[in-house]
Parts: structure tokens; C-alpha cells; sequence
């Protein structure tokens, strides 16, 4: 038989306002700070009013009165805009615009890792060829790594920061999809000596008009599993906020 | 009543760190019981100032209990300097009206 006890129900209160708080914009870190000290001050005021020599019941009321209530701070705590995270002011910005960019900047980036990697066999004096052991897990793993895990890794990270984060708007949806189409319109190989007379990398990013299935099929596929996992995540969050606004 | 507040606040971390409880008492004991505002009230003012950047939060353990400590930052104490002005602007002007014979 389950019982209700007086410091389960403060819990679950406590909880039900961080939830109403994360869900209005504010940051989880400052949420949980903010009823962190809440709750740190009420235990201070009552044990203030113990000192003085009243019973509990008295110095739990004399405190709440003091303090106001937890309901209070949240609605307080709403209230002010300046409290809600930018990316709550901004989503569009903040979940689509920037992660496109930074998937862009991390396409980049590795690319320039694989170079810096082959201008060091180079310095170093070894052959370009497919029996190279770095040059060889860049023709195997290196289109598999940026033309699909990094798309997924973006649009999967973006899933998981904007379920953590509660983002009720479409942004992030929007930004899995950017990222995917984006990831499918890039292109990478490798030729390697000796099938070729010298080895060499190309990259870049277009579309073909006679060959546009298959990097819609790429985009969809990346896409897919981000999305599946982003609403699955949200399934119990839109539940949560149904009870919080009822 | 939130930039009264805020200026109180301001004042009273110009002196020293304080975390929450201790700035609702110093409110309390400085202005002689006039403000009584709930004291839950000022942890949003707390958060919105370290927000702006006028103020900055450090976790410190006291005696076995975490506690936050607000202290004014450099363009705190810039910010204090200019509503300190503004409000003795505001009061003189409330004070010379009040003070008037004509409407007394």
C-alpha cells in the first residue's frame, strides 16, 4: 500500500516547479538553483523560528509566510524574460541556424584533419598508396564518417539537446531536417595509388539534377532516426505539460 | 518594488558577500522593518542581476550546508553608483514636494 508522506509531496511539488520552470525557458542548471536556495531559505527561517522556541507547526507556517510560496517564485521566476536561456528567446537561431553552422564547421574541420593527416605521411616521407595504414582508414572510414555519421551525430546531438533542454517549437525538427539535406548534398573520395596514377582526396557539397533520389534517400535516412528519437523523448513531455497547465 | 530591491541588493553586496537569507535579514534590520516583501521575491531580482552581470554567485560550504554567496562585480558596482543618483534624484524631488508649505 502506498502512502503519501508530507516530504514525498514537497518533492513532488518541488519537482512539478522545476518542470513548469524548464518548460517556461529557464535554464535546468538555474531552475534547480533558484529552488535549491528557495527550499534552503525556508529550512533557514524555520530553524530560526525553532530557536525562538516555537513548536514546528507554528515556525513551518511563520516561515511560509515570510517567504511566500514555492507557487509564487515559480510564477515570479516566469515572469521575468530576462531569466529564460537564449536559446528559448532565439530557438530558430539556436536549433537550426547554429547547428547547421556547426555541423558546416565540423565537415570542415575534419576534412582539414585528414589533410593535415596525409601532408604528414607526406613530410614524413611515406607513400600515398591504399597500403597505408592512415591513408587507408581515410578511403575506408572517411566518407562513411562524414557523409553519414556526421549527420547523424549532429542531427542526433540536436535531438538530445532540445528534448533536454524542453523545446516545445518546431525549431529543432527543423534543424534535424537542415542538417541532414545538408550532410546528404556533401560528397567525399578517395582514389588511391596504384589504381590511380596518384593518390587524391576530393570533397564538396551539390546536387545533381539527374541524381536527385539518392541524396534524398541519404537525407531521409540520416534524418529518420534523429527524428524517431526526438519524438519519442517528447511523447511523455507533451504529457507532462498537459498535467502542468491543467 | 523590484528596483527598490534591486537597489537595496546592490547596496547591501557593495559591503559584503551575502547569500540569500542573510540579505532578506540585513533588508529587514537596514530599513527598520519598512520593506516587507516576501522574501521568495528575491531570488528572481538575485538571478536577473547575475544575469546582467552585475552580480556573481560562488557555491561555498558552511558548516556542512552549500550555500550561494552574491557579491557585485565591477559593472555592479557602475550600476549601483548610477540608480544610488537616480533614486536621491527621485526622493529629493518626492521630499520637495511633500515638504512644500503650500501643500502641506
Amino acid at each position: 500500500m502506498p502512502r503519501c508522506s508530507i516530504p514525498d509531496m514537497r518533492e513532488e511539488k518541488s519537482h512539478r516547479s522545476l518542470d513548469r520552470l524548464i518548460y517556461a525557458g529557464i535554464a535546468p542548471r538555474r531552475a534547480r538553483r533558484i529552488l535549491r536556495e528557495f527550499s534552503d531559505h525556508h529550512a533557514d527561517l524555520v530553524a530560526e523560528q525553532l530557536a525562538q522556541g516555537v513548536d514546528r507547526a507554528e515556525a513551518e507556517a511563520a516561515a511560509g509566510k515570510r517567504l511566500g510560496t514555492e507557487e509564487q517564485l515559480v510564477a515570479d521566476v516566469i515572469d521575468r524574460p530576462g531569466l529564460r536561456c537564449w536559446s528559448r528567446r532565439r530557438p530558430g537561431v539556436a536549433f537550426a541556424v547554429a547547428p547547421v553552422l556547426l555541423f558546416a564547421l565540423s565537415f570542415g574541420a575534419s576534412l582539414l584533419m585528414f589533410i593535415a593527416l596525409v601532408q604528414w605521411r607526406k613530410f614524413l616521407g611515406a607513400p600515398l598508396t591504399g597500403a597505408a595504414g592512415t591513408v587507408r582508414w581515410i578511403s575506408e572510414y572517411g566518407a562513411a564518417y562524414l557523409l553519414w555519421g556526421l549527420p547523424l551525430a549532429g542531427a542526433s546531438t540536436l535531438a538530445a539537446a532540445a528534448a533536454h533542454s524542453r523545446e516545445t517549437s518546431i525549431w529543432p525538427g527543423v534543424g534535424i531536417v537542415l542538417i541532414c539535406v545538408v550532410g546528404a548534398l556533401t560528397n567525399f573520395s578517395v582514389d588511391l595509388a596504384p589504381l590511380v596514377q596518384a593518390s587524391s582526396m576530393t570533397a564538396g557539397i551539390g546536387i545533381s539534377t539527374d541524381h536527385i533520389s539518392a541524396p534524398l534517400l541519404r537525407a531521409a535516412a540520416t534524418a529518420a532516426p534523429a527524428l524517431l528519437a526526438y519524438a519519442w523523448a517528447r511523447h511523455p513531455q507533451r504529457r507532462e505539460i498537459d498535467t502542468l497547465s491543467s | 518594488m523590484s528596483g527598490i530591491s534591486e537597489l537595496l541588493l546592490l547596496r547591501l553586496l557593495a559591503e559584503r558577500q551575502m547569500y540569500g537569507y542573510e540579505l532578506a535579514r540585513a533588508i529587514r534590520s537596514t530599513t527598520r522593518h519598512a520593506i516587507s516583501v516576501g522574501e521568495g521575491v528575491l531570488y528572481p531580482v538575485l538571478h536577473t542581476l547575475e544575469r546582467r552581470g552585475w552580480l556573481k554567485a560562488r557555491r561555498r560550504i558552511v558548516n556542512g550546508r552549500t550555500r550561494v554567496y552574491y557579491s557585485l562585480t565591477r559593472g555592479g558596482r557602475r550600476h549601483l553608483k548610477k540608480i544610488t543618483l537616480d533614486w536621491r534624484r527621485i526622493s529629493g524631488g518626492v521630499d520637495a514636494a511633500l515638504l512644500d508649505p503650500r501643500y502641506a
